[in-house]
């Protein structure tokens, strides 16, 4: 129904694999983050681009830098997840 | 359709439309009951000066009651979680939801068809249309518990995706209905200026029975719709 979207710049992210180097699950990730549980999934799928404050949310339970979890580019794959 | 038998319709029409009212005030109603029955922290209780009873078994507090939206905090909270959705899959899943639009929109042009006196030919008697309404409170009362999860959710509880994919469907129904009322408006008025016939006030609760559905529905349409794109219950 309707047209499409206007096309975004994409935001890739590696929040999947951060998560799970801090051995979190997506229910922990968005009990402490506040959001619903579906969101986080959204996020790590790249089908929901978070605001800033929700990205910066993110970083910060799971102890990094917010540009090791998202960034305008796509991530290395062989680049290690920062412990 | 003979004068006679326009008559009958009509006056069928709106007895039945009375019975559609109260059928949907009581739906509300049970509604509310199993809402305090199921998250009842007594506080109607002590409003009405009743017995307050011991605690048995787990309750859910209602917590804070938004008036603009008409829901409790801990409805939408019970609404909105993981044991929710998979105890209601049925009533959640992207197909059936979509099949509710579906059927409200069929039983929708069907009442209105009925309403306007538009013969098909389908061979059905023009007071057996009045009924298709029954259809439209039935599909609205599914379609709306489908999604009044979001849909009647205040802004403060649920997150920043949900408030954008509920928003984004307010915008695009009252957008559509923009169009659709000048459309249906125009309709009606070349109708009757061509049989050259006053509106009557029955036809007129029709009409505004109609639209009130169209009105209230279409945003929940909207969601519903478009439910599994954003992954919302």
């Amino acid at each position: 129904m309707g047209r499409k979207p206007k096309e975004e710049t994409p935001v890739f992210n590696r929040l999947e694999a951060v998560r799970e180097a801090r051995g979190l699950s997506r229910n922990e990730l968005a009990v402490g983050a506040d959001v619903h549980y579906q969101t986080i999934g959204y996020i790590e799928r790249g089908e929901y681009s978070p605001s800033l404050s929700l990205a910066l949310t993110i970083a910060k339970i799971l102890h990094t830098d917010i540009a090791e979890i998202f960034s305008l580019q796509p991530f290395n794959k062989k680049k290690a997840v920062p412990q | 359709m003979n004068p006679s038998s326009m008559t009958f319709y009509i006056a069928l029409s709106t007895t039945t439309y009375i019975a559609l009212g109260i059928a949907v005030l009581l739906a509300i109603s049970i509604q509310t009951i199993w809402i305090f029955n199921r998250y009842d922290n007594h506080r109607l209780r002590r409003i009405l000066g009743l017995r307050v009873p011991s605690e048995s078994g787990p309750r859910h507090k209602l917590g804070r009651f938004y008036w603009q939206e008409g829901v409790f905090a801990g409805e939408v909270t019970q609404l909105m979680s993981a044991e929710y959705a998979e105890k209601h899959r049925w009533l959640l899943s992207h197909k059936n939801q979509r099949r509710f639009v579906v059927l409200l929109v069929v039983s929708w042009l069907l009442n209105l068809f009925g309403a306007f006196d538009v013969s098909w030919n389908l061979g059905f008697a023009g007071s057996l249309f009045s009924w298709w309404s029954v259809l439209v409170v039935v599909a609205y009362l599914v379609l709306r518990q489908s999604v009044r999860a979001l849909a009647d959710a205040p802004s403060e509880l649920i997150d920043e995706r949900l408030t954008e994919v509920r928003d984004s469907a307010y915008r695009s129904a009252y957008r559509l209905l923009g169009w659709i009322i000048p459309i249906l408006g125009g309709f009606a008025f070349a109708a009757y200026d061509a049989t050259d016939a006053a509106l009557t006030l029955d036809q007129f609760a029709f009409g505004l029975f109609c639209f009130g559905f169209i009105f209230e529905g279409l945003p929940s349409m909207f969601i519903a719709w478009r439910g599994k794109a954003k992954g919302v219950n």
